[in-house]
């Protein structure tokens, strides 16, 4: 069921989101050439636990990490590893959740390593850009549906395609609430949008086809053609002043 | 995901000729689905205890989660419809005051 958030909760939010908005600006600062993935899982959960929270993903359903970290094709859910060493011209996606006072923040960005391809550079401006076309549907009266559309309207007109096996959710007490938040959809479906909702909107954008396929590590998601995807998160709230975006910092 | 209850969860209909009204939760009759699932709700009121409305999951937004000592009432047997909408009379008075 969908949870509605009354204004003390929404407060108590802000919290947990600067957090995993801080962590996230804190690992770019060491996103380069030869560090590894693990590295930078370390940095973030430092973090984390020094702003006196816990990282949401470390256990979430066994996950090992505090961070997600995945590469290039990988898709979401890479598992930070020492032997995984980031590469000039690497793109990677960092998804953090930061959990205090009863409540989680997602949130997740591509960083470019050193210079990347124009190609890579464009999926990821187009990324971003497809979260802030969905956010202008997050407003009272319009339908979830609304969000999905906005996404892949944006993004097809780039020859991309939003993956569709895994989506954005409901935030609060619990990492994933309902509803559902799909990058794809049709305007005018959907669960209605209401003041008090709190979502993780997510586009999680391929180059090529939106099909993806899973490791046999059990966790890291891959696009099917193993064509460049890219990641851009926040936790938004919908208040009666407006849309509260709760991960982004700085 | 930790298994919660929604017995004594306060929830508002978004669907029906209920919507906007407040009720709350006094049987999961199917949770398995969540969006898909049923429940049994009254606000002491317009839908009393005795004669509970059954209401799909996807048609209500939670509002507070259950209170364990309405739940216990709940579950007893000795919640009265006189409680119930005082209860909630409660709640919508503290939230305006919140707003």
């Amino acid at each position: 069921m969908i949870q509605i958030k009354n204004a003390a909760q929404i407060l108590a939010m802000k919290k947990a989101g600067r957090i995993t908005g801080e962590a996230l600006l804190t690992a770019r600062e060491h996103v380069k050439a030869g560090v590894s993935t693990k590295y930078l899982d370390d940095v973030i959960r430092s973090y984390i636990e020094r702003a006196g929270a816990k990282p949401s993903f470390l256990g979430y359903g066994g996950f090992p990490g505090s961070a997600c970290i995945s590469i290039n094709d990988e898709v979401i859910h890479g598992i930070p590893s020492a032997k995984r060493i980031l590469e000039e011209g690497d793109i990677v996606k960092i998804d953090v959740g930061a959990f205090i006072d009863g409540f989680h923040g997602d949130s997740a960005r591509t960083f470019a390593v050193g210079r990347v391809s124009p190609e890579a550079e464009q999926l990821i401006k187009v990324t971003e850009e497809s979260f802030r076309r969905a956010l202008e549907q997050f407003k009272a009266g319009n339908r979830i549906g609304d969000i999905g559309a906005a996404v892949e309207g944006y993004v097809t007109k780039f020859g991309y395609s939003a993956v569709r096996k895994y989506v954005g959710h409901g935030v609060g007490h619990d990492l994933h609430e309902s509803p559902d938040v799909p990058n794809f959809g049709t305007p005018g479906r959907g669960p209605r949008i209401c003041q008090g909702m709190v979502l993780a909107i997510e586009p999680m954008i391929n180059i090529g086809t939106p099909n993806v396929k899973e490791l046999n590590d059990g966790w890291t998601v891959l696009t099917a053609d193993g064509s460049l995807s890219a990641h851009y998160e926040n936790t938004v709230a919908l208040t009666p002043d407006g849309i509260l975006n709760l991960t982004e910092v700085g | 995901m930790m298994e919660k209850s929604y017995v004594g969860s306060i929830v508002r209909s978004v669907a029906g000729r209920d919507a906007k009204r407040i009720f709350v939760i006094l049987t999961v009759e199917d949770d398995s689905g969540d969006e898909g699932g049923y429940v049994w709700l009254a606000d002491g009121r317009l839908r009393k205890i005795e004669k509970p409305k059954r209401k799909k999951l996807r048609h209500l937004r939670l509002l507070a989660e259950a209170d364990p000592a309405l739940a216990d009432r709940i579950a007893g047997d000795s919640l009265t419809n006189r409680a119930l909408y005082a209860y909630l009379q409660n709640y919508e008075s503290m939230t305006h005051e919140d707003a």
